[in-house]
């Protein structure tokens, strides 16, 4: 036991220090970020760069985009000079709306949820320190993507219209400055589900989405109620136009003011950029003082969340399993059910799928509203390749987002599944079954209704469906066979998975194979069609072996996947 | 709230405010702190440890603390004061509370109700001045990926406003103490836990915190480094710091503890040294028993020693905590 104490020799200690928290929060960021490009390029720089050069190509392929785009619009005369604002206007507030969303996002798991928040809390840093470092990097990191858009548009607007030097800083000033709102927004919302919603926050987030799905879905039927060419469209559109060019949205303000730009008026320019600016410092300064105030508080609060609900039987996704894979031997169907309900009790999985097939279901449920004359042989066979075209756009985006993943999810538990009597290589097909299952039944659900509400030929409605079952063994194979053969190992985050070069080659591998499959299906039908360019009931033998070929091409690329993988899996250590 | 510096070169070493008039020290530095009237009466048998540095006001103090989680009642009504100078280890099983009450004294959550200080600051009140002062680490250590171990003590170094040559001289220290040299310069994200635990140790005690709360310390360590880790404590201690330490090692908390606390479901059970949780123990088997000739041989103690006072911790533990349960090859008597 010691005796009386010797007299703490401990290093003084100042109120706070040296410059601040801020300080060294800022420099630490700053630190992370330079050893994080400086390993890269250290221990892959090929793979950095090719990373690179894709977000260039899609950079560059944007900005061609909207070139093309402006360009018909600048041909629409009267109308085109008026067009420029409103589709900035639409531009920013949806930008607003899709930032607002995912700063929520990023700054709840930030600030409330993740074990650097408590490091933080529990260390002496100014809470408003930490607040405003937290709604920088959730700034710049929600905003990047964007940044991806802006830019392009910027370049695009200035090719298609006689701007002035001054239009280009102006542009820059705008949406920075227009970014911070939504940003704001988007932290008081995460504080107030920290608050007053903690225990589900994930559920809200998801309701949110969903409400914004609706929203959206009802504004895109209620153009499509009447027909292109009356005046009944045109005053619908006019009026859903000046429901969101309202003067005290920020998104107004922007839009006007780089409208102004454009048009050489850089007072009119300068004063809503004022404006914009005044706001966004304005409610930034309140939002990082209110957060920072009562951070301790609402993280507090938002641990009551952290209590998982007993699950008592779990009945659903074990009826599911047992229903969906019948056909394997029961100790493969355990480990289909550990992954189903991983993936049911995900709630940011399912919930970006029911969104990705939700919005395909009602595409597909609304196809008799298009104004196009459906009666029309041609006019059918071009929307039907146009759905297969996105429904298999859609599942390459959704398998590299979530099915490359899966094995590299594994790895924590490596060790567990070991020590199950199972080849690697069978745990590998079982991912492969799994995602086959998912995404064929979701994938082959949509083309069917897609096909019966289009009244397709039987044999057309056949072809689409079987395209698109063949489409989702190819991106099934790819991304388990991919996801094998470029692992990710000991992380725990899917997305961070997927965004790396592994996931990144695979989304590039994906849409390569699906646009060989669909210039296949292209191919198919040109040579189908007869002189009127119509479709007709049925298929030509070659017809058929062209899709055999097709569905062949697609078996095989899976193979192809799946053994690379399974060969790199199985001689991997970890 | 009223600040009084309270130091006294070699006898009384702590520097200590006070946060309400209750606290406020008599004349003369260093009084005993006195019994508020209207306390809960402590349960027989248990009193409350004596500082082991005397007249010092509390480093901690939790008084009437209760969180509940929706309907879980994670603690209740706990009152609690560590001293300067000792080694407080805190006990209990699984989901008794116990990281929610380190988590409750470090800030990160609030109670319902109650107080927390923390050097004499409250924590709801003037929780930043109480954190200069405390040191956390809790059992899974968080460390930022992309920094090397080096990088992430600078950063704890500059977060608490250690002067650089100082705390570099500490570093090497701690980096020669704890073994860290191999590694220190590599990027935390390849760290193996027991690397992690020794670069957050060494975070920790590079500002010489007054108090320091460790949830789990030395999972993942050698033999070795848990060693240098006790040494460490009691070197803390021996400066008239505290140590607030979580963990299901009762080895470490035999042989280091001043004081220990049992916990369960949420209600501090037991409180004091080991002599005098032994004590405790053997009058609450006698207790349910009174009158049993049967029951004097008392299955604490029994099969280890033979008398009370050899009673282990882990006995002693598992008969507060879920009633006497007898150790292997004791006789048929302390079958409960």
């Amino acid at each position: 036991m010691a005796a009386k104490p010797a007299s703490l020799a401990a290093l003084p200690h100042s109120p706070s220090p040296p410059g601040g928290s801020l300080w060294v929060l800022a420099r630490s960021r700053a630190l992370q970020l330079h050893n994080t490009f400086d390993q890269q390029l250290r221990e892959a720089p090929w793979r950095t760069l090719s990373v690179l050069a894709l977000l260039a190509l899609i950079w560059a392929s944007l900005y061609f985009l909207l070139d093309e785009v402006l360009r018909h619009v600048r041909g629409w005369g009267l109308v085109g000079v008026v067009s420029y604002q409103h589709l900035f206007v639409h531009f920013f507030l949806v930008l607003a709306v899709m930032l607002a969303f995912s700063n929520a996002i990023l700054t709840f798991g930030s600030l409330y949820g993740r074990e650097e928040a408590g490091f933080l809390l529990a260390s002496p840093a100014h809470a408003r320190d930490v607040v405003f470092v937290k709604w920088l990097e959730g700034l710049f990191l929600s905003s990047w993507s964007f940044m991806l858009l802006g830019i392009p548009l910027m370049l695009a607007v200035a090719h298609n219209a006689e701007v002035r030097w001054y239009y280009y800083p102006l542009f820059l000033a705008h949406f920075f400055g227009f970014v911070a709102i939504p940003a704001c927004l988007g932290l008081l919302v995460a504080w107030a589900v920290a608050m007053w919603a903690p225990r589900r926050p994930v559920s809200l987030a998801v309701g949110g989405a969903i409400l914004l799905l609706l929203i959206a879905i009802y504004w895109l039927s209620s153009l499509s109620q009447h027909a292109l060419e009356s005046d009944q469209w045109l005053h619908v559109v006019l009026r859903q136009i000046g429901a969101v060019n309202q003067p005290l949205l920020p998104s107004t303000w922007s839009a006007k003011g780089i409208d102004a730009a454009m048009h050489q008026q850089v007072g009119t320019s300068l004063f809503y950029l004022l404006v914009v600016l005044g706001n966004a410092l304005g409610l930034s300064w309140l939002t990082v003082n209110l957060l920072g105030r009562w951070w301790a508080e609402a993280y507090s609060r938002a641990q009551h969340g952290r209590l998982n609900l007993a699950i008592r039987f779990g009945w659903f996704t074990r009826l599911l399993t047992w229903s969906l894979f019948f056909y394997l031997p029961r100790r493969l169907r355990e480990l289909m059910l550990k992954d189903m309900r991983g993936f049911a009790r995900d709630a940011r999985q399912w919930s970006q799928m029911v969104i990705m097939f939700g919005l395909l279901v009602i595409y597909a449920l609304n196809l008799t509203r298009l104004p196009f004359d459906l009666d029309s042989p041609f006019t059918k066979g071009l929307i039907s390749f146009l759905n297969l075209t996105t429904v298999s756009l859609i599942l390459a985006t959704f398998t590299s987002r979530f099915i490359y993943p899966l094995l590299s999810l594994e790895s924590h538990q490596l060790w567990l599944l070991e020590l199950l009597p199972i080849r690697r290589s069978t745990l590998l097909l079982v991912k492969f079954l799994f995602a086959l299952t998912v995404t064929g039944v979701s994938g082959c659900a949509v083309m069917a209704l897609a096909v019966y509400v289009l009244a397709l030929p039987p044999a057309w409605a056949r072809f689409d469906v079987l395209i698109c079952l063949g489409v989702c063994v190819g991106l099934s194979g790819l991304s388990i066979g991919l996801g094998a053969r470029f692992p990710v190992l000991g992380q725990r985050n899917p997305a961070r998975i997927a965004a790396g070069f592994g996931g990144t080659f695979n989304l590039v591998a994906s849409m390569a194979f699906v646009a060989l499959e669909l210039t296949g299906v292209a191919l198919l039908m040109v040579r189908e069609f007869d002189p009127t360019f119509a479709l007709p009931s049925t298929l030509s033998l070659a017809g058929w072996a062209m899709l055999a070929g097709l569905l062949t091409l697609s078996a095989a690329v899976a193979a192809t996947a799946l053994w690379a993988g399974a060969r790199h899996f199985e001689r991997l250590e970890y | 709230m009223n600040l009084l510096s309270c130091l006294r070169g070699s006898a009384c070493s702590c520097v200590c405010v006070t946060a309400s008039v209750e606290d406020r020290p008599p004349a003369g530095l260093c009084a005993q702190p006195r019994e508020k009237t209207g306390q809960r009466p402590v349960p027989p048998g248990v009193k409350v440890g004596q500082p082991v540095a005397s007249a010092a006001t509390p480093t901690v103090v939790l008084e009437h603390v209760s969180k509940r989680f929706g309907q879980k009642q994670a603690v209740a009504d706990l009152s609690l004061r560590l001293q300067p100078g000792e080694v407080f280890a805190f006990l209990g099983p699984n989901g008794a509370g116990k990281t929610t009450t380190l988590k409750i004294t470090t800030g990160l959550l609030r109670s319902d109700t109650g107080e927390v200080r923390v050097c004499g600051y409250s924590m709801r009140g003037d929780g930043r001045r109480a954190k200069q002062y405390i040191a956390y680490v809790p059992d899974q250590p968080f460390l930022y990926d992309k920094l090397t171990g080096r990088e992430f003590i600078y950063f704890a170094r500059d977060m608490y406003a250690v002067p650089r040559g100082p705390a570099d001289r500490r570093l090497e220290q701690l980096s020669e103490r704890l073994d860290m040299g191999g590694f220190l310069d590599q990027l935390t994200e390849s760290y193996s836990h027991g690397m992690k635990q020794k670069v957050a140790l060494a975070a920790a005690m590079i500002h010489e915190p007054r108090l320091l709360i460790v949830d789990e310390p030395i999972i993942g360590l050698d033999p070795r480094t848990i060693r240098v880790v006790k040494e460490m404590f009691r070197e803390i201690a021996g400066r008239g710091g505290t140590v607030f330490l979580c963990t299901h090692t009762l080895d470490i908390v035999e042989t280091l503890a001043d004081r220990i606390g049992i916990i369960h479901q949420g209600r501090l059970i037991a409180l004091g040294t080991l002599q005098e949780l032994r004590a405790h123990a053997q009058r609450t088997s006698r207790g349910p028993a009174a009158g049993r000739p049967e029951a004097a041989n008392l299955c604490v103690g029994a099969g280890v020693g033979g008398g009370p006072s050899d009673g282990r911790l882990e006995d002693i533990f598992l008969q507060l905590t879920e009633g006497a349960v007898a150790p292997p090859g004791t006789t048929a008597e302390c079958q409960p």
